[in-house]
């Protein structure tokens, strides 16, 4: 290939960039960097090989969730109305609505948990944020706002260098990556189900579709999608690795647990240093705004593609009243929901938690379904290996997610 | 509550009976055929799910009796054999397309309104002879919640019904069988109104909209058009078509658009992805349902 015909491919590649990136870095929000500390900080570096199944995982269904937004030009709620009825699509988006609420709580709480590490109040750190995500996408063009998301996922930087500041054992976390053991403990099957059963989040996978379709990205684009999911899928995968490891090499080693990713990033400071424990909360703030950022974003796409009104980010407010409403809705239910003194949180989250492991189940199996629908994708339908491969990856999901609901139930 | 009228979501299911009473199967779509010479645009076959048999592909001609909860039919069901069919999609004719599976939640372009929306319901009325005659669809958050029996429960979304001249389907089927029939709103538009739909439809669906009209009228259009979907459509048509095209456009206008197309597009031609168009599903029935 020509230096020209390289040049002209790598920069048809950084356009298209963008969904897979945003949508698998966002999965590494407060809670999945909480699951990746508490894998790490009680099993050491003995689980790592669950991060490569759940990146296999995300890669999959991303993939096969950019495929038909860009084949179908709708998003997936759109494509299970379309096909399954209002009275499912109903049901499915009235899921999705409250699991997408709760979620953002979720992300506001990680934003109050990160600043409180530098003494900033939860009322000043979650409402500056509430009103920086809703500005980004009221006031940016669509370039702007994928610009300023990818920017802020550099954040996610923070946690390699952490990883490499903990100084951990490289042979003992290669070892237990490529090497899969399983202590047979109630504690270790329950984390190993909560890192796979999360991995794949039912707004993330309708934030990659809609995303896509937003993007305009076209069916010659697809080869060049492909790598953006597969390095958005990789990139999920190794920040989590390195969240591990940091935690590994030093909460594991001194045997010290914890409940949550704010936790070890007070915990890092004594054992690997300030700066470690400052780039771990940093890379949790940057988290927590990167998916509070996308949680409505993908509600709002999911609302509007239902309801069948035109909605994409370049539009004017005048002309996405309801994309924009249910954006500012989102994001102001859930700030304060996280501000309110007496609001049960822990609560909802765990009832989200719930609600997206539930919602997972029938969203995938409609994926699967839509995925098969020649009507809808034609000559891009998938076959008889494909479905296997998908069915394959949802019984795995689903197991895990049962398992994970009767961890829950049990504890 | 729109009034007078008849909704498919409300028609299907219904059960189609025999003459002798005896429950056939149940009503499962209808047809229209777009390229009827006729003003009114009748349903023109019904399809009947059952059980355990193939589907029928009846013509309207086979209903005896139009019930407001049931069907009845002129012929037993034993006479129906002709009409059994393995494949809806392959006893379609040319100019024919299904309204529950092309038209019931799929996206069209109101090309008067200028909007892109979802079909909530299809609208219909009584025609003579007993006839059903397809009105319009309606689109609207208002059609949803009747549809999940909510309508009364959260009153105040009014009916908005686009009526069927007016519109431009997107569905696969729908666009390719519109391109082909004179009748349909996408062969009269004037530039400016040909302009709003090509912006609302992908890339492969506008050039092929083009390229169903003059040279005079698209390149209109072409003009009319933001410059970043104008330059889209025709970098995406054989150099031939877009030359002819540009050919027909005023020469100050030409010598630009000549200029535009000789340089390389910004990005690759990535740009022009951030236009407000929607991808179409061009690539399904290339050579198989068109």
């Amino acid at each position: 290939m020509s230096r020209t015909a390289r040049r002209a491919r790598f920069a048809a590649l950084l356009a298209v960039l963008g969904p897979g990136l945003l949508a698998g870095l966002s999965d590494d929000d407060p809670a999945g960097i909480t699951t990746y500390s508490v894998l790490g900080a009680d099993h050491g570096y003995q689980l790592l090989w669950v991060l490569l199944l759940s990146t296999v995982a995300l890669v999959i269904f991303h993939g096969l969730a950019a495929r038909m937004g860009v084949v179908t030009g709708q998003g997936l709620i759109g494509l299970v109305r379309q096909r399954y009825g209002v009275i499912v699509g109903g049901a499915v988006l009235s899921a999705l609505v409250i699991a997408n609420i709760g979620t953002t709580c979720a992300e506001f709480a990680g934003v109050a948990a990160g600043f409180e590490i530098f003494g900033i109040s939860r009322y000043i750190s979650v409402s500056a944020a509430a009103v920086i995500v809703s500005l980004l996408v009221l006031r940016g063009s669509f370039h702007r706002v994928e610009r300023l998301l990818l920017l802020l996922s550099t954040v996610f930087l923070a946690y390699i260098a952490s990883g490499f500041m903990a100084h951990p054992d490289w042979g003992a976390a290669l070892h237990g990556t490529l090497v899969p053991t399983m202590p047979m403990t109630g504690e270790a099957i329950a984390i190993v189900t909560a890192t796979l059963g999360t991995t794949l989040a039912p707004w993330g996978l309708s934030f990659m579709q809609s995303y896509a379709v937003d993007k305009k990205l076209r069916i010659e684009d697809l080869s060049l999608e492909r790598v953006d999911v597969i390095t958005g899928a990789v990139l999920t995968g190794v920040i989590g690795f390195f969240v591990v490891v940091a935690c590994a090499a030093t909460l594991h080693r001194d045997g010290l647990h914890i409940a949550d990713a704010a936790d070890a990033a007070v915990a890092l400071q004594p054992l690997a240093g300030k700066s470690a424990g400052t780039l771990f909360a940093v890379g949790l703030i940057g988290a927590a705004f990167l998916a509070a950022s996308i949680l409505p974003l993908s509600t709002a796409y999911s609302v509007c593609e239902y309801v069948g009104v035109e909605a994409a980010i370049d539009d004017p407010y005048r002309e996405a009243r309801t994309f924009y409403l249910t954006y500012g809705i989102v994001t102001l239910i859930s700030a304060t929901i996280v501000l309110a003194p007496n609001a049960p949180l822990v609560t909802i989250l765990v009832g989200t938690q719930v609600l997206n492991a539930v919602l997972l189940i029938p969203l995938l199996l409609a994926m699967v379904g839509l995925a098969r629908d020649r009507d809808l994708m034609g000559h891009f339908a998938t076959g008889r290996a494909g479905t296997f491969v998908y069915g394959l990856t949802t019984v795995v999901v689903v197991v895990c997610v049962i398992t994970l609901g009767i961890t829950i139930l049990l504890s | 509550m729109l009034r007078g009228v008849l909704l498919l979501t409300r028609v299907t299911g219904r059960d189609v009976l025999g003459p002798d009473g005896r429950v056939i199967g149940r009503l499962g779509d209808f047809t229209v055929c777009l390229d009827q010479q006729s003003e009114p645009q009748l349903v023109e076959r019904l399809v009947v799910g059952r059980r355990r048999a193939p589907a029928l592909l009846l013509p309207w001609d086979a209903v005896s009796n139009y019930g407001s909860d049931q069907v009845v039919l002129a012929a037993p069901g034993a006479d129906l054999a002709d009409f059994e069919t393995d494949s809806v999609t392959d006893a379609l004719g040319p100019d024919e397309i299904l309204l529950c599976r092309d038209v019931l939640d799929t996206q069209i372009v109101d090309v008067v309104g200028q909007r892109l929306a979802r079909v909530g319901d299809v609208v219909f009325a009584l025609a003579p002879q007993a006839r059903l005659e397809l009105i319009g669809v309606e689109v609207g958050f208002g059609a949803v919640l009747r549809r999940l029996g909510l309508g009364r429960i959260v009153p105040g979304f009014g009916n908005d019904v686009v009526a069927w001249s007016d519109l431009h389907l997107t569905s696969d089927r729908g666009h390719l069988v519109q391109l082909g029939t004179p009748r349909a709103a996408v062969h009269r538009l004037d530039a400016a109104a040909l302009a709003a739909l090509v912006s609302r439809v992908d890339t492969d669906a506008a050039t092929e909209i083009l390229a169903a009209r003059e040279p005079g009228v698209a390149a209109d259009a072409v003009r009319a058009a933001h410059a970043d979907v104008g330059e889209r459509m025709l970098r995406a048509m054989p150099e031939t078509d877009a030359a002819r095209i540009v050919a027909a456009m005023p020469d100050e206008h030409a010598r630009r658009w000549s200029h535009r197309l000789a340089s390389a597009p910004a990005l690759f031609g990535r740009r022009t992805l951030r236009s407000r168009v929607w991808p179409h599903r061009r690539h399904l029935i290339r050579g198989t349902r068109a």
